[in-house]
């Protein structure tokens, strides 16, 4: 009773928040009193064991309080969404010192993204790790090539503006995949009766292909993919932004790498004195910056070539007039394997690209058909 | 009526806010995409066609014209090839002694067209220490160029036998001051010695403004960073050169003496010219790169004072030998 009486109740400036005890803390005070800590330190000073639950104590109050400032009260961060911002730094710089040490951190990173998004589609926690991740990177290297390459007095304006140009694009394209990924998904009354079974129900009707995303916890209309790197579904109504936002992206990237790497390194004209591209990068780790963006241009490379994959991917199913879920149903699972299965939604060849360029059509279909069908189960 | 202000309150904040944003966003737009933070887009250069016009001509070439049977070699030499050029990389000492006796090269380095007599007297100079392999490698390449444009030329490497930073502007006026000596050239290119132009159209001749020949250099993307720029190489009349005094005596290490030079001609009343992007194009030959020397930035403030008393004119040092190698002139001098 004493305590709720002298608590003051008026708003919280940005740098205060009410921790797991419903006690006001302010950010500053993160380092002082927290006695687990105390108690393990005085432990392991007289060289006795720790207890595990006083080890998960402190890495709840630790949890709790990591916070950045915030309007209304500090916010907390989870440890996987602030882990890419300090990790890419980390791994650029590490990247940067020799050739072999650019190897190494490519092979880890690689091969920890793969066991990571694995483990995520398994286990299906729904983390922000890989968006955040995504936005960490977009900003770094636009960072390093407005700061590090831009000086050297090589590029061209109007190079710079078209790459920006495809930078802002790609930029908007995925803000509104994200922003209209909510569309997609049908609401349902009773959100925890969202199961497979239910949207079966509306798969039999129209709108179709409507799945269940585990992640998402929704119906999903015309489902592709969940996309964990923009953290949202891929559906029917942002499907072509989805793919647009791709095609800019991989061409910044591109774009973006060469214009980077024939800075650093020695360039020369091919194709008729047309395209500059590098030919000779021997001394790009003399200098750290020179280094830095060096590595940052083969990232840039690695994901646009991952890109492109995927687009190439989506640009074939959309030919055959599959979703991406559909093609994951398909026995086999492969690229070929797509093309001998019955494509129920195909109209044949142009019929499916016109469809996917001017969506509004299908849109429209897809609301009278689902209004239809809410009417009818009601 | 409290609520009604209240909103209007809340609405003229977010207004203020929208306006902050945009103004802050609109700022940061324009510091990043200001010209200039990149590399200079037009600058004025003579056009394809004017390249004729530009040219000047050495009047001594008339009076030899007299005396000799030979008639004129015109300005520029008709059908000569239009496509990049690239050096040959691997080059030995053996096929070095073979180009001499190939290419009909007199001793020290000195050709002129045996057909007519050239309209270009030139004296390419070339400041060096320790850039063997790159030596090689320009000396293969450069004298079957020159050839191909019928000039008259010789080239001088001059080369800096004091231990300590590197003067290239001095050397550069010691290659002057000794290419005089040998023959009345009118002509003085200087040029480091890891540059190779890769078209032949870039006529090694001057024009009747100096020139910067090494416009779009491969290091740079082919792009001009700024327009002040006037290293590499650069063409200049010899009249012009001892009307700016010449380079200045002072630059040890690396970087600023060709910003200076710059400025001695601008101070001069003359202006730079360049070939178009496309024809001058010059590749660089890789060797190790040189730390720019802390004093350049104090120099150039401080020589801007000097135009008159540090140059040509007042140009000390000795001469420790002078050989006429097959494909060289080479001066070996003690600053």
């Amino acid at each position: 009773m004493g305590k709720e009486e002298w608590q003051d109740n008026s708003p919280l400036c940005c740098c205060e928040y009410w921790n797991v005890e419903q006690e006001r803390s302010h950010i500053l005070g993160c380092c002082c009193n927290c006695e687990d800590l105390d108690e393990s330190v005085e432990r392991i000073i007289v060289c006795e064991r720790v207890p595990f639950q006083r080890v998960t104590d402190i890495m709840s109050t630790f949890q709790d309080r990591l916070r950045i400032p915030w309007r209304g009260g500090a916010k907390q961060i989870s440890i996987d969404s602030a882990l890419p911002i300090f990790l890419q730094p980390l791994l650029a710089y590490i990247a940067a010192q020799s050739v072999w040490c650019t190897v190494l951190v490519s092979m880890v990173m690689l091969l920890s993204m793969c066991y990571l998004y694995s483990v995520f589609v398994q286990f299906l926690p729904r983390t922000k790790f890989f968006f955040v991740w995504t936005l960490t990177s977009a900003v770094l290297l636009l960072l390093v090539f407005e700061l590090s390459v831009v000086p050297f007095l090589e590029i061209m304006p109007h190079e710079n503006c078209v790459l920006m140009g495809l930078v802002v694009s790609s930029g908007i394209c995925f803000y509104k995949v994200r922003t209209r990924a909510d569309l997609s998904c049908v609401v349902h009354a009773n959100v925890g009766d969202e199961t497979e079974l239910v949207c079966s129900v509306y798969r039999r009707r129209f709108p179709p292909s409507t799945f269940h995303c585990r992640i998402c916890q929704a119906c999903v209309i015309k489902r592709d993919i969940h996309c964990v790197w923009l953290d949202c579904c891929i559906g029917d109504k942002n499907h072509q932004l989805f793919v647009f936002g791709v095609l800019f992206s991989a061409g910044a990237l591109v774009y973006g790498a060469i214009l980077t790497i024939t800075t650093v390194c020695h360039p020369s004209f091919y194709i008729m004195e047309t395209v500059l591209l590098p030919d000779d990068c021997s001394d790009v780790y003399h200098d750290f910056m020179i280094a830095l963006c060096f590595v940052s241009s083969i990232y840039c490379i690695v994901i646009a070539f991952l890109l492109l994959i995927l687009l190439g991917h989506q640009c074939w199913l959309i030919t055959l007039g599959m979703t991406g879920q559909e093609w994951r149903c398909v026995q086999g699972y492969t690229w070929c394997a797509a093309l001998r299965s019955d494509r129920p939604h195909s109209r044949g060849l142009l019929c499916n690209w016109k469809n996917f360029l001017s969506c509004r059509k299908s849109v429209r279909e897809g609301q009278a058909r689902s209004k239809e069908g809410s009417m009818n189960s009601a | 009526m409290l609520t009604r202000t209240g909103i209007n309150v809340f609405q003229s904040k977010d207004v203020i806010k929208r306006f902050i944003f945009s103004i802050a966003f609109v700022f940061v737009l324009c510091c990043i995409l200001h010209p200039s933070r990149f590399a200079s887009s037009y600058y004025p250069y003579i056009k394809y066609s004017d390249i004729e016009n530009e040219l000047e001509p050495s009047p001594h070439a008339l009076a030899l014209v007299k005396e000799s049977d030979k008639p004129l070699c015109s300005l520029i030499p008709k059908e000569l090839e239009t496509s990049l050029q690239y050096p040959n990389e691997s080059v030995r000492e053996y096929d070095l002694k073979y180009l001499a006796h190939m290419h009909n090269i007199a001793e020290g380095g000195a050709w002129e067209p045996p057909q007519c007599i050239s309209q270009h007297q030139v004296a390419i100079v070339i400041p060096y220490r320790n850039r063997t392999l790159q030596l090689q490698i320009f000396l293969s390449y450069i004298h079957p160029f020159l050839q191909k444009q019928m000039l008259n030329y010789r080239i001088f490497i001059i080369e800096q036998g004091t231990k300590g930073a590197f003067n290239r502007a001095k050397l550069l006026n010691v290659g002057y001051a000794e290419a005089l000596k040998i023959f009345p050239y009118h002509c003085f290119i200087f040029h480091d010695v890891d540059l190779i132009p890769q078209k032949l159209s870039n006529m090694y001749a001057c024009t009747h403004q100096p020139r910067h020949m090494s416009s779009s250099l491969n290091t740079f993307r082919y792009n001009l960073p700024y327009e002040q720029l006037f290293g590499g190489a650069v063409a200049i009349l010899q009249k012009q050169f001892e009307l700016v005094n010449g380079f200045s005596n002072f630059f040890y290490g690396w970087g600023g003496e060709d910003d200076d030079f710059q400025s001695r001609i601008i101070n001069r009343g003359m202006t730079l010219c360049r070939f178009p992007p496309d024809v001058a194009r010059y590749t660089m030959l890789s060797h190790a790169k040189e730390l720019p020397s802390d004093n350049r930035f104090l120099n150039l403030r401080l020589g801007r004072e000097r135009f008159e008393t540090d140059g040509v004119n007042t140009l000390k040092y000795t001469v420790i030998k002078l050989v006429y190698y097959p494909l060289y002139t080479w001066v070996l001098v003690d600053l």
